[in-house]
């Protein structure tokens, strides 16, 4: 059995869902909107090393958790959910949503089917200088970086940058607030804060972006052409334009990327690269649960298919 | 240099590095996240392909990633004191921040270090207590029955009564039956982690897997274990 959970008018989950039903290929929805309606109950030995449990949904047939071949999950935390963002964070309400997270984690962390994504894949955006050393070892070029809570080393390696005509950035090394900001005169003006928290200092790479959805085996490279300093954000600058269109990867480029998704245990992954004019193919981050919905509509790419296959076990 | 990474009150890993000392000549020393955390200067440097790093600590100076022969990594959370003035929502980003740093800086040590973190965890590889019990089954441990249900609190498991501290791939256990020590190096391996200690219960028929710590506790580290570390970091007297 297939199941997909999380948001079901959520756009990744409902073209997956869409995609299923058009290849005629049954699924359970399940619809975190209806937390108070569901239990959830397994023991993690199990039968001969596999998990046994069921997971229940008032007015709907029980689901054996043991028969789940393909799980596609998107849950959203309790802030996102009106009935519980108000609540205290003790509530008995709010308290039980987070244990039916939990628990639904482990479930996916153990089930034996296809499953998109697994918890340690997903944590890996939680560092990105981690992930970084990661998606080097791959064999993708990253981006010249510095982290430092020293003002003179960070000063040294912007000015550094700026003599040779290049701007840096600075970004979050952690998966909060992750917004890239080109740094300032003014930034450099306020260094002295370094000396509570490091920060993450990188050049800026020109060239041009290509997002790479990878689903199992299968690769979906989309150009985008964009004039913010971070496309995903381009529409919030004042006249900022984002295109997308599909694109041809090398492919030795698209086995690099299939390479990096198994080396991050992402068997579905959002890969961030970019083309300098030099050809040299620089990989920024892999999102552990990318809303691919987004290239998908723009360009036409059969991404969700490929998901669905994949869950299908259609597809390597 | 080794380096014990450590929180300042623990006590088994400043005895175990003092033996790794005086029994077998390694250079370890004790650091602790604070250390770390409060460092003056520190970095974490890449050129695209390359990384290297440094820190410089009140009590040893510049160390840099070429001077850290090995790490034995017991860090279980990093110090927020100084953050105590700042606003909340700012002390979450910050605390977010400084975990994935310094989870990155010990992880590109080019060195041995038992246990690498990862992402998420500082620790290594962390998991949920029916992850553990799931992986104890899966690699023929034997186990209590346990059920996790969405209404009903977690289940207890068995009470601790022995343990075995497994070591890259070697099981040391004054009290556990050796015929486990197999399935013990399994679950490790399974789990990802150089270093890990493995509570067992008692059973009916012997004991049952109960709990795993990747930070162990080096007071009851035998001679053999002091010595497979000591090895390890190349340090062992002959």
């Amino acid at each position: 059995m297939i199941v997909l959970a999380g948001l079901p008018d959520e756009p990744p989950i409902a073209r997956v869902a869409t995609a299923l039903d058009d290849l005629g290929i049954a699924y359970r929805m399940i619809d975190q909107r209806r937390h108070a309606d569901m239990h959830l109950s397994f023991d993690p030995a199990g039968a001969q090393g596999i998990l046994q449990g069921h997971l229940r949904c008032a007015g709907e047939e029980d689901i054996a958790l043991e028969t789940v071949t393909g799980l596609y999950q998107r849950l959203h935390s309790d802030d996102s959910f009106p009935d519980l963002c108000d609540l205290p964070p003790t509530h008995p309400a709010r308290v039980r949503f987070g244990r039916i997270v939990t628990l639904f984690t482990v479930f996916s962390d153990l089930c034996s089917g296809r499953v998109l994504n697994r918890t340690p894949g997903m944590g890996t955006n939680n560092s990105k200088p981690f992930q970084a050393q990661i998606i080097a070892r791959a064999g993708f070029a990253t981006p010249r970086t510095l982290i430092t809570n020293v003002p003179d080393k960070a000063r040294a390696f912007v000015l550094d940058a700026k003599a040779h005509g290049t701007e840096v950035i600075f970004k979050s090394a952690s998966a909060v607030r992750s917004i890239v900001r080109t740094v300032t005169a003014g930034d450099l003006n306020r260094l002295d804060r370094l000396r509570i928290c490091p920060v993450q200092f990188q050049e800026r790479v020109t060239g041009r972006d290509v997002r790479v959805h990878v689903v199992g085996e299968q690769v979906f490279a989309t150009r985008i052409t964009t004039t913010g300093v971070d496309y995903r954000y381009a529409s919030r600058d004042d006249g900022g334009e984002t295109d997308l269109a599909p694109f041809a990867l090398p492919p030795e480029v698209a086995a690099r990327s299939v390479a990096l998704s198994q080396a991050l245990d992402l068997p579905l992954a959002g890969i961030d690269l970019r083309e300098t004019p030099q050809g040299e193919w620089v990989c920024f981050e892999v999102n552990p649960s990318p809303a691919y919905s987004y290239y998908e509509a723009n360009t036409g790419q059969p991404i969700s298919t490929a998901i669905a296959q994949y869950l299908a076990g259609m597809s390597d | 240099m080794l380096l014990c990474l450590c929180a300042p009150d623990d006590r088994a890993a400043q005895w175990f590095t003092t033996e790794l000392r005086r029994r077998h000549g390694v250079q370890a020393r004790i650091v602790t996240p604070q250390e770390l955390v409060y460092a003056p200067d520190m970095h974490l440097r890449s050129d695209g392909t390359a990384s290297s790093s440094s820190v410089t600590l009140k009590s040893v100076g510049p160390l840099d990633s070429a001077s850290i022969t090995g790490v034995i990594n017991r860090i279980a959370f990093l110090p927020d004191g100084h953050l105590a003035n700042v606003a909340a929502t700012d002390r979450t980003y910050i605390q977010q921040e400084l975990l994935a740093i310094w989870s990155s800086w010990i992880s590109a040590l080019p060195c041995t270090v038992l246990n690498r973190p990862t992402a998420t965890s500082i620790s290594g590889p962390m998991y949920h207590p029916a992850v553990w019990h799931h992986s104890a089954a899966a690699a023929g441990l034997p186990v209590a029955q346990l059920t996790y249900d969405a209404d009903l609190p977690d289940p207890v498991p068995p009470t601790p009564v022995q343990s075995a501290i497994v070591c890259q791939g070697q099981c040391h256990s004054a009290s556990l039956p050796p015929a486990l020590f197999g399935a013990c190096c399994d679950l490790a391996a399974f789990a990802g982690l150089d270093m890990v200690e493995l509570f067992f219960g008692a059973g009916p028929d012997g004991p049952v897997f109960s709990a795993a710590s990747p930070i162990p506790d080096l007071g009851r580290a035998d001679s053999a274990l002091l010595a497979q570390v000591a090895q390890i970091f190349h340090g062992a007297a002959p």
